[in-house]
């Protein structure tokens, strides 16, 4: 008889199957009014991060500049701190790939592994004049960026000795570190616009960057007309979309993909040994964007308050497992190129984020789509 | 069938058997009635774009998603493919990323499609192949005698590694022009005019080059066209409409030597999905397929000789490829949206824009012949015949392809299209993108597609508006 009810489920469930006829984003919480939370995820998160970005990088690019001009060990150690505070707001950004880090192909602008060593040396040892111009338009993406910058001036996760340092190194520092802090000036103001007069707008006039309506104002108007999102679910589906991908990111592919293959030049971050802070940031991003406000701020309308309000076990679930993934991703002892091998730190690290992206997929993402 | 045969026999498995096939029967049209949205839901049979290849995401990974069924090792296997497709070629003999150059179009896969789609093309805006030195055109030259010029390859690759010299530059400039809708609203279509600047070698005249400017395509849905039932394709090509001045024709290709369908390109110039030669032509990165190095027998050869990307890794991105799932379709209870939906028939797009086709039975078959049984028997909504039409000179280039004249393209594949605005960032459409929304580009359909373009032209706005509504539920 068991076996006979069954079927008789099964039965059901196919005449279900047939009578449903419902939409994406004509669900049951299709209702609900996201504007205040998308609003806050621009002012209070994006925004924010991509503003710290820009600011670290000219501090960054001001470094290179002493660094250059004295010669100094004192100033070489600055370089390489100014590039670990860069990297911290681009790395939590990573939880939000999409827009104009996308489309204007900025990501791979600014964070493209492995380098080009090879082309790196060959420029290095020519006669050409290594000025920010030649890197922008002479140059590809492995040429320039966060990873060209770290090999220039890290070695076995220390600043290098600059008496190692050669002054055509240090010319295409500059002009690396120049390069990306336009790009962090262009990703920043595309999302908040620019000032009309200022330094920014300024710097972005002279490569010819127009920045538009600032995305922002179309994320935050999605299911408005004018917007490319046709709803404001999408838009909230999007701000989940990229804490999964970077979730499964960090998991399968950042840590697994080294692990997998042994080879640590399939380490991000190597020269510097910044990988499993650079890993940390990530997941820090996911609970940016959960609590929406960066790095410490005052926490915003917020998906964290919308999934409490559903079900109050599965926002304390989500808390909990971003929690997990960021201790065990830092249970993994340093440097990260040397615990390849170390299975038990890395295997947990990875299923502690395939819990995380579970959560979010199985759990948080249902409450929003249909 | 007469139902009361089974209820006289007295088997009561047999009655079972007979309800639940009636019942399978009665959702004919959905034969995916166990595959379930992102929440939960049973998904309706108009959602499902590619059977159970649909995803359901409307985000900015809508084409960048595996299938449901990719899991465990195929899981594995995506990854790898999804990794080799993104991550940047170096020059040099690394192994695991080398090869690049020493001329090259692009520096990877996902440099010219972005996100599995088309990475905004840049010349609109810098008059020049491109900011920072890179755009994702791909320019096709050759001779007017249709050989390959001396010093050149198949396209002109606009990127080199340092110490080598771009092959040449393409600049666009574009003449608009103003037309008005029946009921006097204006659209303007921009007519672009190109040229090469900058040969690296031999300067080649205008009077002695054809050329055809492309943009990258969507990578929706690759898995499934693969798979696809080409007797239903051999099919379409029977048909004629007369009355509207369309007949759809087969572009019979070479690979490996062997006659084949061509379902892939701009100008269906293609039976497979490219990967050898994407690598080999575009990035310069030899592989057994395509062993010469891009620039061999040119000045500007490196000498390589060495293979720089293994068949095991491009069945891998070939994997990818046909494992990105489908973008659901959206809003499909829309009145807007049905209203357009009707438009689209009535205006005749679905006649090339075939809304419905069929895998075959067997699947897909990688490069490296593994099969893809789960790409087999599948209902799939391509809105395309994937079959060449004359669209006229207004879009012609001159450059054939195979059985493809200069004026003839395919259909293109309209699933996916309505986030490209949210995946790629922007809404140029076409084969070298001059359509910088759906309207523009519904207008610059000359040839077989003039017949709809004039029932649009006759539309109201509301209406017009409500057909574009339905091409962003694709």
């Amino acid at each position: 008889m068991k076996k006979l009810l069954g079927i008789f489920v099964l039965a059901g469930l196919l005449f279900a199957a047939c009578s449903q006829d419902k939409g994406i984003g004509e669900g049951t919480n299709n209702d609900y009014d996201y504007t205040s939370m998308l609003n806050d995820y621009v002012d209070k998160t994006i925004i924010p991060s991509y503003a710290s970005l820009k600011e670290n990088s000219k501090q960054l690019l001001k470094a290179t500049k002493d660094y250059k001009t004295s010669g100094s060990q004192a100033d070489l150690d600055l370089v390489c701190s100014g590039w670990k505070a860069t990297r911290v707001p681009w790395e939590s950004s990573e939880a939000y790939l999409f827009g104009p880090v996308a489309f204007k192909n900025i990501d791979p602008l600014l964070d493209s592994w492995p380098l080009d060593q090879t082309q790196l040396d060959n420029v290095l040892a020519s006669n050409q004049t290594l000025t920010a111009d030649f890197v922008r338009n002479g140059l590809g993406a492995g040429l320039r960026g966060f990873h060209t910058l770290e090999y220039l001036i890290f070695r076995e996760g220390s600043p290098r000795q600059t008496s190692d340092v050669s002054q055509r190194e240090k010319e295409y520092m500059v002009a690396v570190a120049e390069v990306l802090r336009d790009d962090c000036i262009t990703l920043w103001a595309l999302w908040a616009g620019v000032p009309d007069g200022s330094e920014d707008a300024t710097i972005l006039a002279s490569i010819d960057v127009e920045v538009g309506t600032p995305y922002g104002n179309e994320f935050k108007n999605a299911g408005k007309s004018g917007s490319r999102y046709l709803s404001q679910t999408s838009a909230v589906e999007e701000m989940i979309q990229g804490m999964i991908t970077i979730s499964d990111e960090v998991g399968s592919q950042k840590i697994a993909g080294p692990v997998q293959s042994g080879n640590v030049l399939d380490v991000e971050s190597w020269f510097s040994w910044n990988s499993l802070t650079d890993f940390t940031n990530n997941i820090i991003g996911i609970r940016n964007v959960y609590l929406n406000g960066f790095n410490g701020s005052t926490p915003g309308t917020s998906l964290s308050a919308f999934v409490k309000d559903k079900d109050e076990a599965v926002d304390a679930e989500v808390k909990s497992k971003i929690e997990a993934a960021i201790t065990a991703i830092n249970n993994i002892p340093e440097p990260f190129r040397n615990s390849l091998n170390n299975k038990e730190k890395t295997d947990a690290a990875i299923a502690a984020l395939s819990n995380l992206n579970v959560v979010l997929t199985s759990k948080v993402l249902p409450l929003v789509v249909d | 069938m007469n139902p009361g045969r089974f209820l006289q026999s007295g088997s009561f498995p047999l009655l079972l058997v007979f309800i639940l096939s009636t019942i399978i029967v009665g959702c004919r049209d959905n034969e995916y009635s166990d595959i379930l949205t992102s929440g939960g839901s049973v998904a309706s049979p108009e959602q499902l774009s590619a059977g159970n290849s649909t995803i359901f995401t409307s985000t900015s990974k809508a084409y960048d998603t595996p299938a449901n069924w990719v899991t465990g090792e195929l899981m594995e296997r995506f990854l790898k493919g999804d990794q080799l497709y993104d991550s940047p070629r170096v020059s040099g003999s690394d192994p695991a990323n080398g090869g690049l150059g020493p001329v090259y179009a692009g520096y990877s896969c996902g440099s010219c499609h972005s996100d599995a789609g088309r990475t905004k093309p840049s010349l609109f805006s810098s008059g020049g192949s491109g900011p920072y030195g890179f755009s994702s055109f791909l320019t096709f030259i050759r001779s007017t005698h249709g050989q390959n010029l001396r010093q050149y390859g198949r396209v002109l690759h606009d990127q080199a590694i340092y110490g080598k010299v771009p092959e040449g530059k393409l600049h666009a400039t574009y003449t608009e022009t103003e037309y008005s809708f029946a009921d006097g609203e204006k659209y303007s279509l921009l007519k672009p005019h190109y040229e090469i600047t900058d040969w690296y070698a031999d300067s080649i005249t205008a009077d002695q080059l054809v050329m055809s400017v492309r943009t990258p395509l969507r990578h929706v849905g690759l898995g499934l066209i693969m798979a696809v039932d080409q007797n239903e394709i051999k099919q379409l090509a029977t048909i004629q409409y007369p009355a509207y001045g369309i007949s759809g024709k087969i572009n019979w290709v070479q690979e490996r030597n062997v006659k084949v369908m061509g379902l892939t390109g701009h100008k269906a110039q293609h039976g497979d999905l490219t990967v050898e030669l994407g690598f080999s032509s575009d990035l310069g990165v030899t592989n057994d397929r395509y062993p010469h190095e891009v620039a061999e027998g040119q000045s500007q050869s490196d000498g390589n000789t060495d293979i720089q990307i293994t068949t095991e890794e491009m069945a891998d991105v070939d994997f990818y490829l046909h494992a990105l799932g489908v973008p659901a379709r959206r809003s499909v209870n829309n009145s807007v949206v049905q209203q357009g939906k009707e438009l689209f028939n009535t205006a005749k797009c679905n006649l090339c824009h075939t809304p419905t086709l069929h895998t075959r039975q067997g699947g897909g078959e990688l490069i490296d012949g593994s099969r893809l049984p789960w790409l087999g028997k599948q209902v799939f909504h391509p809105y395309s015949d994937f079959l060449l039409h004359d669209m006229g000179p207004e879009l012609g280039d001159d450059y054939s392809q195979f059985d493809a004249t200069g004026d003839e393209w395919r259909s293109t594949p309209l699933w996916g299209i309505g986030l490209q605005e949210v995946v790629n960032g922007h809404s140029y459409f076409l084969h070298d993108g001059r359509a910088r929304n759906y309207v523009e580009a519904i207008m610059w359909h000359g040839g077989e597609g003039d017949v709809s373009r004039q029932i649009f032209k006759k539309m109201t706005k509301d209406d017009r508006e409500a057909l574009i509504m339905f091409l962003r539920s694709l």
